[in-house]
């Protein structure tokens, strides 16, 4: 009880000492010295103190009060109270307060009344106690009757039910509490709201501080770039809601996605209300509009934590059909909507800043230089210009106004707010030497409407250039969203059935015509085409499908038609998971963002300092010692010889602060990672996060795990070496036939090797495989041996004439099978491993890149050293087991190395965490693609070229873009703080400020954009690859 | 409603005692320029302290609300 009144008691006795303060005032203003103000005061001071303190309380309790009338739904009267405590009504508040303050607004007119029109008389002040008194005991019984909440006899409050619903126009609120009533606090979920109305770093502290100031708020990380909030919270505490509204509050909009769907089977109003409820009851879903007429249902919600199949089912769970409408637009034709809407609403305030901006500046310097011959005289007239200028700051400008109070409101301390003093500084000293031209601050000579003016306009057309470019940064994104067919043809019986790709699920049917995106992932089963697989992987050539093999979603089918079945849908499709991937690194910082990040966060808190210092300086030292009367504002005529000593500080003091720009520092590192990361998603290549772009721009060595990496993983034909008098046909047919049955790898190999070459392989009559040596078949009526040296010889088979070609091939690290029939030699075939296509020509570009390269494989040391002499490594690790893979990686880190790991296989994952960048190849095992930080779509190793490369160019733009920041503002904020002045008499005009301010972060925009420039060498070289000599075999085959 | 981790105490009002706290600050400092600029002209004097007030304020804003936050979230 104690406790929830201390607040309002706490509040009540502040506001009676600012009374107190007050009534000195007034006092003081009534007599002729302090001296006597203080013997007035101390005759009665009590008394007034009391009247003030309970008059405060009143207002503090009625708050309070104002508070458990919200939280119970309306106001509850006396007579409703009595007959069973029930509330009597849902009124608003603005009913609510009305009737309080009927209850008790008497009593505090009159005891305001008592302290501020009769001060000091005694009896008065007596009466204003006891209605003070009066009012404080009938708000206290007001409160008791509404402390308790509304519940009717025998009826359970649910928990959600003091949650506010509003319902307008056949719409409901959700209340939109994850899980409804099973969800208890403690669990935490994840969910993604896009914001718009974001330009720069501080923005992101002030949306990031609004929300994590949320109850029941775990986590939040805003990505500027990608303009979106994701944030970790308790679903049992909060709600979407509450996200929202302190985004709102902050002075940003929310983007929220609307599905239009088509509802059947509604009859009732009853209908209505059962699929709101369910709808509104979903995760994410902040409103749904149910119309029974017109049978369709409009749902806002939040893609990041419900899908529309997921509201759709929730219907169809209802016993309702509802399907989407296809002219609905998809999230990524919102996101352009959002922006454009920035774009067009900063563009609009241009229209009116600009013209009316240009008009006072050349009003403002009528009488300079040849401007007299052209201007009329009235245009440079005070009057005119503030008629002028007060739109534009009324206007354009307003929103730095609001936007700056909503984030005070908040504790946060953002751009709007530098904005907002500069611009109403500037202005409110044009008003003054208009209005009141002796006060100090330069006279009529020194109006700076014009400062005004344009450091409005400068800012919008910043604002306007930073929306128009900043959506170009995350172009890598929409275009992967635009690859997403939003129709799919799903066979159902005999019929073809046109629906979105997003009810698409998984095991139906799917029909691909010539020129159509395949909808979701599947496997064709029959049919046949090439498919375009480039925007995903890179791949430029087409990729062959027929029946058994994968397609991928958002791919291009090319030639034929076929027919697949769903295999992946939604937001498990590779498309969606690319989609995520970029994402997720696009949101997540760079190791090297962390110093941009405190720089950029604790900015505008030091140059308010920084302001603050500066005035003082100028105030009490700097003019006195420095002051000239020949002072001019930087580029231009103006002198300000009547400035004085306010308007002179107040002036660098502004300056000061609308010429920082943290929007520069921060948005230095995010930017270019995003589009370095976009840019390296073009070429099939994908960073989980911008800690692996700066890890991978880092590099000293790289190890490479050999077997199906280097190389294929599987054994082929190399050398086929006949005895004199058989060709080599009749050796692999022979040999062929015998392994024909085999499950052996080697066995298998020659088989493949046999049917490549065109050689038609029989069956054997009779086989035995003879485990560790080989095989003995009959085939082609005679007896085959194959294997090795110790099968040959057990079988007494004379082979002395082949020992050197054997040992020769051996050295090359090749396995080696003797091949008898009738118990004479016919030849030997030599099988080993082979390269991959570009696996030498990787390794050469990335010694070109000055990285160690090392190779690691299990295999035995010969073999390795032949794989590595054939690739150009000098550095080969053999013979070491899986497990000790991860250890070799740390010996390497130890020798101060920053290491990169590319594997493929589960025996990869710990040595692929264990290094600074784990490289999995896309055609590798997912969890080696999970454990990696950067994902290769292609299976094509130059790719670890490209992403270094890529990862370079990355952070070189970030360090440029860090470089031209800090540059900028640790050469202008001293320029503007005066610090020239001595020596020139020169000082930067608000205008001016406003104009470099706006440069800055367009240049480390504008920078960024040239990523988009970028190409990896691998493609600006115009010769083909050696393919050839990279398909060279050179590995044996461990059996 | 939004609510202070554990004292359940609304976060809007955390912001509103930050801001009464922060202005009874500023007033202070505001006060404190206006006595060490008595001997400037009223204009220079009371429009310095308004200006003084402002700042001060806004730097004392961010510093106060996470301080009143911590201090009930302990």
């Amino acid at each position: 009880m104690i406790e929830q009144y201390r607040r309002p008691i706490a509040v009540g006795l502040l506001g009676g000492l600012a009374l107190i303060g007050l009534y000195l005032a007034v006092v003081r203003i009534g007599s002729a010295s302090w001296a006597h103000t203080v013997e007035l005061f101390l005759t009665d001071w009590y008394l007034v103190a009391a009247v003030a303190t309970g008059f405060s309380i009143q207002i503090g309790l009625f708050t309070h009060l104002r508070r458990l009338i919200r939280q119970n739904g309306g106001v509850r009267s006396a007579t409703a109270m009595a007959a069973g405590g029930t509330a009597t009504s849902t009124t608003s508040m603005v009913a609510c307060c009305l009737h309080h303050l009927a209850e008790v607004l008497p009593v505090i007119g009159l005891s305001g009344a008592a302290v501020f029109f009769t001060t000091y008389k005694m009896p008065i002040i007596l009466f204003g106690l006891a209605t003070n008194a009066l009012g404080i005991g009938m708000m206290l019984r007001t409160i008791r009757r509404h402390a308790k909440p509304a519940v009717r006899a025998g009826e359970t409050r649910p928990q959600t039910a003091a949650l506010p619903h509003t319902t307008e126009g056949g719409s409901i609120m959700a209340p939109a509490i994850q899980g409804g009533s099973d969800v208890r606090p403690g669990t935490s979920t994840e969910t993604v709201v896009p914001i718009v109305g974001m330009s720069c770093a501080s923005c992101v502290a002030t949306v990031e501080g609004a929300v994590r100031n949320v109850h029941g708020v775990r986590d939040v990380s805003v990505n500027l770039a990608a303009g979106k909030a994701y944030i970790t919270y308790d679903p049992g505490l909060t709600r979407l809601g509450d996200f929202e509204r302190a985004i709102r509050d902050v002075g940003y909009e929310v983007g929220r996605d609307t599905l239009q769907l088509q509802v059947t089977g509604m009859s009732c109003a009853s209908c209505v209300s059962s699929i709101e409820g369910a709808v509104g009851n979903l995760p994410g879903v902040a409103s749904v509009a149910v119309n029974l007429n017109a049978g369709t249902a409009v749902v806002g919600y939040n893609a990041g934590t419900v899908t529309a199949s997921q509201i759709k089912k929730a219907i169809r769970d209802l016993g309702y059909e509802a399907s989407e409408r296809l002219e609905g637009a998809s999230a990524m034709d919102r996101e352009r909507e959002a922006r454009q809407l920035e774009v067009t609403r900063q563009g609009r305030w241009m229209l009116v800043a600009w013209p009316l901006a240009m008009l006072v500046m050349v009003g403002t310097f009528q009488d300079v230089w040849i401007l007299p011959r052209y201007v009329p005289q009235f245009l440079g007239y005070p009057l005119l210009l503030f008629a002028l200028t007060t739109p534009i700051v009324f206007g354009p400008g307003w929103q730095f106004f609001v936007n700056s109070y909503r984030g005070l409101r908040h504790g946060v301390a953002d751009m709007n707010l530098l904005y907002a003093t500069g611009i109403g500084a500037a202005y409110l000293i044009a008003v003054i030497n208009t209005f009141w031209p002796e006060a100090g601050f330069g006279g009529p000579e020194a109006v700076f409407y014009e400062a005004a003016a344009l450091l409005t306009a400068f800012i919008i057309l910043g604002r306007y250039l930073e929306a128009l470019t900043r959506g170009r940064a995350s172009e890598a994104i929409r275009k992967l969203m635009s690859l997403q067919p939003k129709v799919a043809r799903v066979i159902r019986g005999d019929a073809e059935v046109e629906i979105p790709a997003d009810e698409v699920e998984v095991e139906d049917l799917i029909l691909v015509r010539p020129g159509e995106r395949i909808p979701v992932d599947g496997l064709v089963l029959d049919g046949y085409s090439a498919v375009d697989q480039s925007m995903l992987t890179g791949e430029s050539m087409p990729v062959e499908k027929r029946a058994g093999d994968e397609v991928i979603g958002g791919t291009m089918n090319k030639t034929g038609a076929f027919r697949f079945r769903a295999t992946r849908v939604g937001r498990e499709t590779a498309l969606a998971q690319i989609i995520k991937l970029v994402e997720d690194a696009q949101v997540s910082k760079a190791p090297i963002q962390r110093l941009a990040d405190l720089v950029a966060g604790k900015f505008i808190f030091w140059v308010h300092v920084l302001s603050l210092g500066v005035f003082l300086f100028w105030f009490f030292v700097g003019y006195g010692l420095f002051f000239s009367p020949e002072t001019r504002l930087m580029l231009t005529p103006y002198t300000l010889a009547g400035v004085g000593v306010f308007g002179f500080a107040l002036l660098i003091s502004v300056a000061v602060l609308v010429i920082s720009c943290p929007c520069a520092v921060g948005m230095a590192t995010p930017s270019a990672m995003m589009a370095g990361t976009g840019k390296a998603a073009e070429h099939g290549i994908l960073f989980k996060g911008a800690d692996a772009v700066e890890a991978a721009s880092k590099l000293t060595a790289i190890v490479f795990d050999k077997t199906g990496t280097l190389t294929r993983g599987e054994p082929a034909v190399t050398d086929v070496l006949p005895a004199p008098g058989i060709n080599e046909a009749d050796v692999l047919r022979l040999a062929a036939a015998a392994e024909v049955n085999s499950e052996h790898p080697l066995g298998e190999a020659i088989v493949r090797g046999a049917r490549d070459r065109g050689i038609r392989v029989e069956s054997p009559e009779a086989f035995e495989a003879i485990p560790g040596h080989g095989v003995l078949a009959q085939a082609s009526g005679r007896q085959v041996l194959l294997g090795n040296r110790r099968l040959m010889a057990e079988r007494g088979v004379a082979i002395q004439g082949m020992i050197a070609p054997a040992e020769r091939l051996e050295g090359e690290g090749k396995t080696v099978m003797f091949l008898a029939a009738d118990g004479r030699p016919v030849g030997l075939i030599g099988v080993a491993d082979t390269l991959k296509p570009h696996s030498v020509e990787a390794v050469r570009l990335l010694h070109t890149l000055g990285l160690e390269v090392t190779m690691l494989t299990g295999d035995n040391r010969r073999t390795a050293e032949a794989v590595a002499r054939q690739l150009g490594i000098n550095r080969v690790l053999a013979e070491v087991l899986p497990q000790d893979k991860a250890t070799e990686v740390k010996a390497l880190q130890a020798r101060s190395h920053r290491v990169a790991m590319v594997g493929d296989g589960i025996n990869d994952a710990p040595a692929l965490a264990q290094a600074d960048v784990g490289m999995a190849i896309g055609s590798g095992t997912d969890i080696a693609k999970e454990t990696g930080h950067v994902v290769l779509m292609k299976d094509d190793l130059r790719d670890v070229v490209t992403t270094i490369e890529v990862a370079r160019a990355t952070m070189r733009k970030v360090k440029q873009n860090l470089f031209w920041a800090f540059i900028y503002n640790t050469v202008t904020i001293p320029v503007a703080a005066g610090l020239l002045y001595p020596w020139t008499r020169q000082m930067v005009s608000p205008e001016l400020a406003a104009f470099l301010m706006a440069i800055s972060s367009l240049t480390v925009t504008m920078n960024t954009t040239l990523l988009k420039r970028f190409v990896p060498s691998l493609r600006r070289q115009s010769e083909p690859a050696a393919v050839g000599a990279a398909m060279a075999p050179v590995a044996g085959v461990q059996s | 409603m939004e609510l202070d981790e554990g004292r359940g105490v609304p976060a809007t009002q955390t912001m509103r005692h930050a801001g009464t706290l922060g202005a009874l600050f500023a007033l202070g400092a505001a006060a404190a320029f206006a006595l060490a600029a008595s001997g400037f002209g009223p204009v220079a004097r009371y429009g310095g302290a308004v200006w003084v007030f402002i700042l001060t304020w806004i730097i004392l804003m961010p510093v106060l609300a996470p301080w009143l936050k911590e201090r009930r979230a302990a």
